[in-house]
Order: structure tokens, then sequence, then C-alpha cells
């Protein structure tokens, strides 16, 4: 899986899949807790622990739109599926979700690819990915705030 | 792309819905009897006498905020989406068969951390709805959270209008106990 150019869709359905456990025992196990909500900005936040947990399993493949697109389209569907099955999309609809999870997912990793090349200008630089997906959660924050 | 580069994220997407489903199909029982106990916990300390029991009675007036209504003995418990300066707000609203509110708290809501946030959080706010009677209004009885003027807005619009449904205000609700 190393050199799979999907593998970051893996690691996403893997993030959004215990992100989805996790609200699924809370909301059973703690009814008092207000629970985060899954919109732009957490579906930004699982789509950059993804990306970096990528960067931290290996070498990146090199971009393609082949890949980008492929990874949009599965990014949709993990955003879309995983949240109905565990019960947690509340009253967004499913195609709301995996319209948004493909377009926040497919920009996202076009954008941290980008910007990890740039930041990890050495050899060893092994705060890039993490501080890549930092500045990018930041500046998502920033954006949905105007929005 | 090679169609074999595709095995990787499907199995882990089907893995993963899987799971999510056994899981949810397993809990759903324990969520629902959580949440409801966890409701009348909640409710029990709207209404001044600390009732244990609620009925859960149809809602068919023209106000689109009140989604649920729950009577008591002495009042009811209302929850109200209103809107809010990010997105809709949910609240629950105890008020009196006299028409006064005797308890509010915010049960979901997507403020902005650290200024409309506050609605949840900031009792001194929340405290200056008690004893009000549907015509509660930022900047004459409320003062607004510091920098949420318009969540606040949205917080005393909930309240008046669950206070309305028992009042009489919101004429085509079923409340009839309201002795002010």
């Amino acid at each position: 899986m190393k050199h799979n150019p999907l593998k970051q869709s893996a690691l996403l359905a893997i993030v959004v899949g215990v992100a989805c456990l996790a609200l699924t025992l809370v909301g059973a196990l703690a009814p008092l807790a207000i629970r985060p909500k899954l919109d732009l900005v957490m579906i930004l936040g699982l789509s950059l622990i993804a990306l970096t947990l990528d960067a931290y399993l290996g070498a990146p493949s090199q971009p393609s739109w082949p890949a980008l697109l492929a990874n949009t389209v599965l990014g949709g569907i993990t955003f879309g599926l995983l949240p109905w099955c565990a019960g947690v999309a509340g009253t967004v609809p499913v195609w709301a979700l995996g319209l948004a999870g493909a377009a926040v997912f497919g920009i996202a990793s076009l954008l941290y690819s980008a910007a990890l090349e740039r930041i990890a200008t050495g050899g060893k630089a092994p705060l890039a990915p993490a501080g890549t997906a930092l500045m990018l959660y930041l500046a998502g924050q920033c954006l949905s705030g105007l929005l | 792309m090679k169609g074999k580069q595709f095995i990787a994220p499907v199995v882990a997407l089907v893995v993963a819905a899987a799971v999510l489903l056994g899981v949810s199909a397993a809990l759903g029982g324990t969520a629902r009897s959580s949440e409801e106990a966890a409701r009348a916990e909640i409710m029990s300390y709207m209404l001044p006498s600390r009732p244990t029991s609620f009925t859960e009675e149809p809602y068919d007036g023209e106000d689109e905020s009140i989604r649920r209504v729950f009577k008591a003995e002495d009042g009811y418990v209302l929850e109200v989406e209103t809107a809010g300066y990010v997105g809709p707000m949910t609240l629950w609203v105890g008020v009196t068969n006299e028409g006064t509110v005797s308890g509010v708290t915010v049960r979901d809501h997507g403020e902005t951390f650290g200024l409309g946030q506050g609605a949840q959080t900031d009792a001194p706010f929340l405290l200056q709805f008690l004893g009000t009677a549907g015509e509660a209004a930022v900047g004459e009885d409320i003062d607004a959270l510091t920098g949420a003027t318009v969540t606040s807005k949205a917080v005393t619009r909930a309240v008046n209008a669950a206070a309305a449904f028992v009042t009489g205000a919101d004429v085509s609700s079923g409340a009839t106990e309201w002795e002010g």
C-alpha cells in the first residue's frame, strides 16, 4: 500500500470511521454531552488528519489528476456513507454530506500536497506534515467563519 | 490508475461501514433509553415542582420554532429551535402554567467559540430570562452577551415563543392554563 496513490482514501475511511464510532458511543453512553456537529470544519479536520497520517506513513505518491479525482470521489462516498451508517448525520441529507466531503477532501488534498512540498524543504522535516495540517485547519476555520 | 489500487480504500470503507452499522444497531436501544433518562433529568430542573413525569403533547400551532411540547403538572417544557448567528440553535424552555419562564437550557448550537457559545454556559445571561413572561427584549431587560448580539436575540426570541405558547399569545396553541 506504500505507493498506492489511493492510500489516503483508505486512511480517510479509517479516520472517519473512528470519529463516527466515537460519536455513536458518546451519544449512547453520555447523552448529556453535546457532540460536535459534522460540519465543514469537522470534515476538514478529519480530512487533514487522514492526509497527515498519509504523509507520516510513507513517501507520498507523486500527485496526479486521476488520483486526485479518484480520491475526491472516494472522499465523497466516505463522508456520505459512514455518518449515515453510524446514525450521526442528523438532519443533513446524505447527498449533501457526500458532496461537501468530496469538495473539502479534494481541495484539502490538493492544498496539503502543495503546501507540504514547500514547507518540508529539508531532507528531515518531522513537523512539516503536522504543521501543514494545522495551518490549513486554521485557514479553514477562518474561511468557515467568513462564510 | 490500476484497478487493484482501489482494493485498499474500498475494503477500508466496507469494513468501517459494517462496523458502524453493527455498533449503531447494537447500541440503538441503549441510546434511546439513555436519551430519555437524560431528558427527563434535565427537564425536572426546569419547573418549580421538580416534576418527574412529562407527557409529550402534539403541537399544531403556527409558531414554526416550537418543535416539541412536554406537559407536567405545573407547567410545560418546550423544545424550541431558533436561528442563531451561525446556524440553528435548539433550546428547552420551562414555562409555568402562569406563563412565567422557570428554566432555560441550550441543548444544541453551532455558535462561535468564545462569543455566541456563551449562550450555553453563561449563567448570568441565562438567569435574566427567569421570571419573564414573553416580553423579554435585548437592550431593555436582557443584557446581550458581549460580541454576540445576534445569538442573544435568538435566545430571547426562543424564550418569548415558549412563554407565548402558554400565555396564549400563540392563539393556535392548545395551552389554556394561563392564569396571568
